[in-house]
């Protein structure tokens, strides 16, 4: 105790207290999901005694590995293709948004400003069992790849608009502005001049909705239909209780891949845009980090 | 002059637009059909759009069963109860974290902060894959356990332990918390801390008058941001427990949308949970509102 | 993935209430046409205005103005045959056969539950020719003209084959709007090296209740109507379709005491947690455990697996084939039926999802010697005249359904 109040009164001293918490917080965050990955590259079937290294999960195995299962298949294929879909849809529709938002001030600006938000907040099963009730009752939209669609759309959108307005807050006007007393139109002020500039958050933008809709289970599941709609979430939620094979966490192994190598991408790339951009550069990880929930 | 005034706002339209169809209008038949009525052969929902039309047996049924001992009263006081500790645990955990990487982390400051990030971006559901492998009857924490002899025989962490159930809310939704506070405490100019350090105040005393009052509303962002979507969660229970011991509010609301006569019931709990949930969104949408008001600095 | 992984996830709804999301249209007009069947004293009317069948009050189901069977001797049209099943509820080389056999195509799409189903079959937009439904909703499909009644003459190995009790079921007196896929019992699945069996209990069903040092080791089912059910067997509730409250209540109050003694599972993966020794102690379907060998561990026998249900009096039940009102080549689905209830077809089904069809010619010595089911797994072959004295999930009206409903819920909520 006496040492404790000394390293606390002590400003000069290392935190080691803290040192320790991190790197154990650290390594509690991280080496469970390298070693569900390792056991993915099992060659037994149990997810917990390892009996050698193996591809059979991937590929090998000819009807339970993630290749030729059908359903971790098609759990993967879907997933990549609402991820596609979702990039596709919500990031013009966000940066457009953002655009309309940040330069509007007309009496309307201020709702939608608010309503923008609220898709960051309000809990997953709210949504999921609006938007299904919606669909099956009013709209008519069948359950399936277009109702997920649409219920990834909408909360992936707000994510789009906070990353551009952001960006967008911090260019500011001038730039545009320029354009404008040079003679350009402003639509050639918004392709020309705008749009460059909005590049990294637009990538940035694009990678987290991928990731967002990688991830996503309550909303894609309530909205699924039949088992081809079926992403890798859901296939893990319905079968990791189970005696599964490592067959899963493979199909998982490959979604942690694909994210981590999505955002690598993407925070290389923000990195050459916003290259001799001091204050862009400086917040680059954290722009692409801080906008997840 | 007109084709002025509608530039931007025409950029905002498709936006606006799909956010009234795809949420204001969906929140809108959830408030339908827990005030409207079934049909006769399938029991479906059947929405009722005119608030002056609107039922309220079903609502009055849930809110009689909220009343303290009755069955959705215990559910909710088990949820706050999880919610509460789970979020505890997170700050616990997270603030520390948080506060070394942007006060003390120098040279290993990207190092951490990659590495931080790492489990953010993995797919929540397939962490808790990860944590289900090891805490399986012979998995590597009960084999570990046994090893060093803390434990006789493996023990049932997946058998419908609160503990579990909390542990793994926390492990799920820490990584949420620890960037908003980072964002905050990274934000904090060094010289005022600096100011309180010469003017011969301890470190702790400083981190009690500086650091943590300039952090407050971080510490509010971030505990809102993982207590909302923790409050709708049934899918870690599910995972991690499987029990009606641990049922959660989440469960319960997805007991009812998925089978039975009564879906109106579920779009009434949906509708309690919002109500219950509002307060806490209204604080977070307005701190959000307000610090976007601000331009952001790097 | 093992082909019937996905049984139990179908499971879930398979007995429980529900209904579509939308409206249907013309419910109203064909619960009044359904109304004249319903004033026959003393029993309850279903959903639609359907008495609800039980084996003591057989119901023949109105056949509809506007929906009748099919003119014989059609000849059967183009494929594709559209095949609306559970996810691997069918063997793909029998669908292989059929398709070779009538040179057409058959798509089969599969829906995790029948819920599901239903929401997507009322809202048609989604069409269908043959669809795998339950005897709980058929009451319901049948007011809502979901299905076409049925021309026997397609149907020879209906009464060729299947059991006679079954080619003209009391839920359906003269098959005239289903045939039947296959029977299944539910049980109880027990490990014989960690726990001591039902028959040791005065009440075998006490072994839920009265194992020492079982907790989170005993499941039940994720089904509303089998827990609740058994847990009124348990009590000796012959009636396992009660509507008293009073029964419907305290036996959901007795399955919260198991939570507080055993902090009960409630789940669906009786299949895998046995052999696997996750569970000790579980409510199982008989097909579920008769597949037990392909989920054991290595060096474990199948022998430790034990299912057990009663003599007489246990619960039973059977799943049903349907061809629906707005299929585009109903004399195909009709062959697709016919061809399903051949003894070769329905030995490959079996072989597939360990469920045993119901046909005269199987009996369980053969499939014994066989090698299809495991000695030790005996019971959970299913017997035609078991269906005499055992209890079958049925249909409710709807405010037993709430009952019931409201019962598991508190059991879910864990209170």
């Amino acid at each position: 105790m006496k040492r404790l109040r000394d390293w606390w009164s002590n400003p000069w001293g290392r935190p080691r207290a803290l040192v320790a918490v991190t790197w154990l917080y650290i390594a509690w965050s991280i080496v469970p999901i390298a070693i569900a990955i390792l056991f993915s590259f099992n060659a037994g079937k149990s997810r917990t005694v390892w009996q050698g290294f193996s591809t059979r999960w991937y590929w090998g195995d000819p009807t339970q590995s993630v290749l030729h299962d059908p359903a971790l298949r098609s759990a993967l294929e879907q997933s990549l293709k609402l991820a596609a879909l979702d990039m596709a849809v919500s990031v013009p529709l966000g940066v457009a948004l953002a655009l309309g938002l940040t330069r509007w001030h007309g009496p309307g600006a201020r709702p939608v400003n608010v309503l923008m938000l609220f898709p960051l907040v309000t809990p997953e099963i709210v949504m999921a069992v609006s938007l299904l009730l919606v669909f099956v009752t009013l709209y008519g939209i069948q359950l399936g790849t277009t109702a997920q669609l649409l219920g990834q759309v909408t909360f992936s959108v707000s994510y789009v608009v906070v990353i551009v307005r952001g960006r967008l807050l911090s260019i500011g006007k001038e730039y545009e502005e320029a354009a404008t007393d040079l003679g350009a139109s402003r639509v050639a002020a918004l392709r020309l001049v705008l749009l460059p500039l909005l590049a990294p958050a637009i990538f940035a933008s694009l990678m987290v909705v991928f990731a967002l809709s990688i991830d996503d289970f309550v909303v894609t599941d309530y909205l699924s239909s039949d088992a081809s709609t079926q992403t890798v979430p859901i296939q893990i939620y319905s079968s990791v209780r189970g005696t599964t094979t490592p067959a899963l966490n493979a199909l998982a192994t490959v979604i942690v891949v694909a994210t981590l190598l999505a955002v690598a991408f993407a925070y290389v790339v923000h990195r050459r845009f916003t290259a001799g951009d001091e204050a862009a550069r400086g917040s680059a990880l954290r722009e692409i980090a801080a906008f997840d929930v | 002059m007109a084709r002025r005034g509608l530039f931007w706002p025409l950029f905002a339209l498709p936006g606006a637009v799909w956010l009234v169809l795809f949420f204001l209008i969906p929140f809108y038949a959830v408030l339908s059909v827990a005030f409207g009525t079934v049909d006769p052969i399938f029991q479906g929902p059947v929405p009722v759009w005119n608030p002056f039309d609107w039922h309220f047996t079903t609502m009055r049924s849930v809110l009689e069963q909220l009343r303290p001992g009755q069955v959705f009263w215990t559910v909710f006081v088990r949820t706050f109860a999880y919610v509460g500790i789970a979020l505890a645990g997170c700050l616990a955990i997270g603030y520390p974290v948080a506060y070394y990487l942007a006060r003390h982390a120098r040279r290993t400051k990207a190092l951490l902060l990659v590495l931080l990030i790492i489990p953010f971006w993995v797919s929540y559901l397939m962490r808790m894959l990860a944590w289900i492998g090891l805490l399986l009857p012979d998995g590597l924490v009960n084999r570990s356990l046994v090893d060093i002899g803390l434990l006789s025989h493996p023990h049932g962490w997946l058998d419908g332990q609160p503990s579990s159930v909390i542990f793994a809310l926390v492990y799920g939704y820490v990584p949420y918390l620890i960037l908003p506070l980072f964002a905050t405490l990274d934000r904090i100019e060094p010289h005022l801390i600096e100011a309180g350090l010469d003017l011969g105040a301890s470190r702790f005393s400083t981190f009690l008058h500086v650091t943590l009052p300039l952090s407050k509303q971080g510490i509010l962002a971030g505990s809102v941001l993982i207590a909302l979507p923790m409050f709708g969660d049934y899918y870690t229970n599910d995972v991690i427990s499987g029990s009606p011991g641990t049922s959660m509010i989440g469960n319960q609301i997805n007991l009812f949308f998925q089978g039975g006569p009564q879906r109106t019931t579920g779009a009434a709990l949906v509708i309690v949970l919002a109500v219950l949930l509002g307060a806490l969104m209204s604080y977070y949408l307005y701190s959000t509102v307000r610090a976007s008001r601000q331009p952001v600095t790097a | 993935m093992h082909p019937r992984e996905r049984r139990s996830t179908r499971r879930r709804f398979l007995l429980s209430a529900a209904g579509a999301f939308a409206a249907v249209p013309g419910a109203k007009a064909s619960l009044r046409a359904g109304m004249p069947l319903a004033r026959r004293a003393g029993v309850p009317l279903g959903p639609g205005g359907i008495p609800l069948a039980r084996r003591d009050h057989p119901v023949t189901l109105p056949i509809y103005h506007g929906n009748e069977p099919i003119a014989s001797g059609r000849s059967p049209e183009k494929g594709p045959l559209e095949v609306f099943t559970w996810s691997a509820y069918i063997n793909p080389k029998v669908v292989k056969e059929f398709e070779q056999h009538y040179n057409v195509k058959v798509t089969v799409t599969s829906f995790e539950n029948e819920e599901e189903a239903l929401s997507k079959l009322t809202t048609g937009a989604v069409r269908f020719d043959v669809w795998f439904a339950t005897v709980e909703y058929l009451g319901k499909v049948v007011a809502g003209k979901l299905i076409q009644p049925l021309n026997h003459r397609y149907l020879p190995n209906l009464q060729a084959n299947v059991w006679p009790s079954l080619a003209s079921p009391y839920y359906d007196v003269g098959s005239r709007y289903t045939v039947p896929y296959v029977v299944y019992t539910t049980g109880i699945a027990w490990r014989r090296d960690k726990v001591k069996a039902p028959t040791t209990f005065a009440n075998p069903y006490d072994i839920f209740w009265q194992t020492p040092r079982s907790s989170g080791k005993v499941a039940v089912i994720d089904d509303l109507r089998e827990a609740l059910g058994m847990a009124l067997l348990r009590r000796r509730v012959v009636d396992v379709n009660t509507e008293s409250p009073a029964l419907v209540n305290r036996a959901g109050a007795d399955l919260s005491q198991l939570t507080r003694l055993v902090n009960v599972k409630v789940n669906q993966t009786d299949y895998q947690d046995i052999p696997s020794g996750a569970t000790w102690i579980t409510q199982a379907y008989s097909g579920d455990m008769a597949t037990s060998a392909a989920y054991m561990p290595k060096g474990v026998p199948v022998d430790v697996v034990g299912f057990w249900r009663p003599q007489q009096g246990g619960m039973i039940g059977n799943d049903i084939i349907t061809v629906l009102r707005t299929a585009k080549r109903p004399v195909l689905a009709h062959h697709f039926l016919n061809f399903l209830l051949d003894r070769k077809h329905a030995l490959e089904n079996f072989s597939f999802l360990g469920y045993v069809p119901p046909q005269k010619s199987l009996d369980p010595q053969s499939l014994i010697a066989q090698g299809y089911v495991p000695k030790s797994l005996a019971s959970t072959i299913v017997r035609e005249e078991e269906f005499r004295h055992d209890r079958t999930l049925l249909p409710l009206t709807i405010a037993g359904e709430v009952l019931w409903q409201n019962a598991w819920s508190k059991f879910k909520a864990g209170g």
